[in-house]
């Protein structure tokens, strides 16, 4: 089995006005040892995708309008459908992957964990930024 | 960080003991790694490094359960494992063809030692492609026994020892809201889950099944993501 660890935060990229954000995916695999894993020097992690900030349509923040806000979340959602969706039947059934002694292994990769902070975990599963993304407190 | 000196002296223990390995690729390997880890991941870095670790692998026999470089500091006195979990299947194909060529020619595509020490130095150090170029124009080093000339020789050649290439991709779609079609970037995540499981770098650091480990004492052992109950539950 293969755990496959994701990882994304919207992080910004100047800071004069009309700032620009990127939000970076990245993914890894917890088959590597973890020590391994977090050394930056062995790059272990893989860019995934950059996932595409949604323009303004009005001049009112995408907070203030919900229409904006709904389109936003959809957007996220068909992105990581499209993204994720090679995964589904191969999670499944499993696939012949060479692995790094010289073998071939049956492997079934499986969407694992989701390393992000509390505002990118909200974004991700479309609730409120103040419920839990855990738990049921609404 | 303490852990980490005593795991890279163990390392580097492995490789002198090693009587087959070439003790040259070690020393790359190690040049690698640390150039790399005060720099930004660069692609040409990823090339050589790559390249390292196919030669450094070529004389290694690499135990598939071996944990013997898991960072636990008590040792675990037992271990489970769900039989018949993490098997190998069959060699991959083509991998000893590729070793006879590493081995025939360890310095392939670059004409000798000299040639790809200097390569290496010119990716290491982040020399400018002008400025490479530059170099040969100039006629600062003898051009008679290189194998590249040019800065984009130099970087076809890299590009010959990089076998993962394939793997990163950038697939480009579009999507529509009604209003407004943006455009963003991926990669296929299952040739990115191929590339990472397919490194030889990491050979020795690589689990494919889960164990449970037990202390002296009967106490369970957590250490790794494999040794926790999440993997071993959902492993059929």
């Amino acid at each position: 089995m293969v755990p496959i660890i994701g990882l994304s935060d919207q992080t910004d990229l100047t800071n004069f006005s009309g700032d620009k954000k990127a939000c970076p995916v990245y993914m890894t695999i917890g088959n590597i040892l973890s020590w391994i894993r977090n050394s930056p020097a062995k790059m272990p992690i893989l860019l995934l995708a950059l996932l595409p900030v949604p323009p303004k349509f009005t001049g009112e923040s995408a907070c203030a309008n919900e229409a904006q806000r709904q389109t936003n979340v959809d957007t996220l959602q068909a992105v990581f459908d499209l993204i994720l969706a090679p995964l589904q039947p191969v999670a499944q059934e499993g696939m012949a992957m060479d692995c790094a002694d010289d073998k071939t292994r049956l492997c079934f990769p499986i969407l694992s964990a989701w390393i992000a902070d509390h505002a990118e975990h909200a974004a991700l599963q479309g609730i409120g930024s103040k419920s839990c993304p855990k738990c049921e407190v609404p | 960080m303490h852990l980490d000196i005593i795991l890279s002296l163990d390392a580097v223990a492995d490789a002198v003991s090693s009587t087959a390995r070439p003790t040259f690729v070690r020393d790359e390997l190690e040049n690698m790694t640390d150039s790399d880890y005060e720099s930004d991941p660069g692609l040409e870095i990823t090339d050589i490094y790559t390249a390292s670790g196919e030669i450094d692998d070529m004389h290694n026999d690499s135990d598939t359960e071996d944990v013997s470089h898991s960072p636990v500091r008590g040792r675990p006195s037992g271990q489970e494992t769900i039989p018949s979990t993490g098997t190998p299947q069959g060699e991959v194909a083509g991998y000893t063809e590729l070793n006879k060529v590493m081995t025939d020619d360890p310095w392939s595509p670059f004409s000798s030692e000299d040639d790809f020490n200097l390569a290496s130095w010119f990716v290491r150090s982040k020399v400018a492609k002008s400025e490479i170029d530059a170099y040969f124009a100039q006629g600062l080093g003898s051009t008679d026994s290189r194998s590249f000339r040019s800065a984009y020789t130099l970087r076809q050649h890299l590009d010959v020892l990089d076998p993962f290439r394939a793997y990163f991709v950038w697939a480009e779609a579009s999507i529509d809201d009604g209003r407004h079609a943006t455009t963003f970037y991926y990669r296929s995540i299952i040739d990115c889950v191929c590339y990472l499981i397919r490194q030889v770098v990491y050979s020795s650091d690589i689990v494919y099944a889960p164990i449970q480990e037990y202390h002296l004492s009967g106490e369970r052992l957590y250490s790794e993501m494999h040794t926790a109950d999440w993997w071993w539950d959902i492993q059929v």
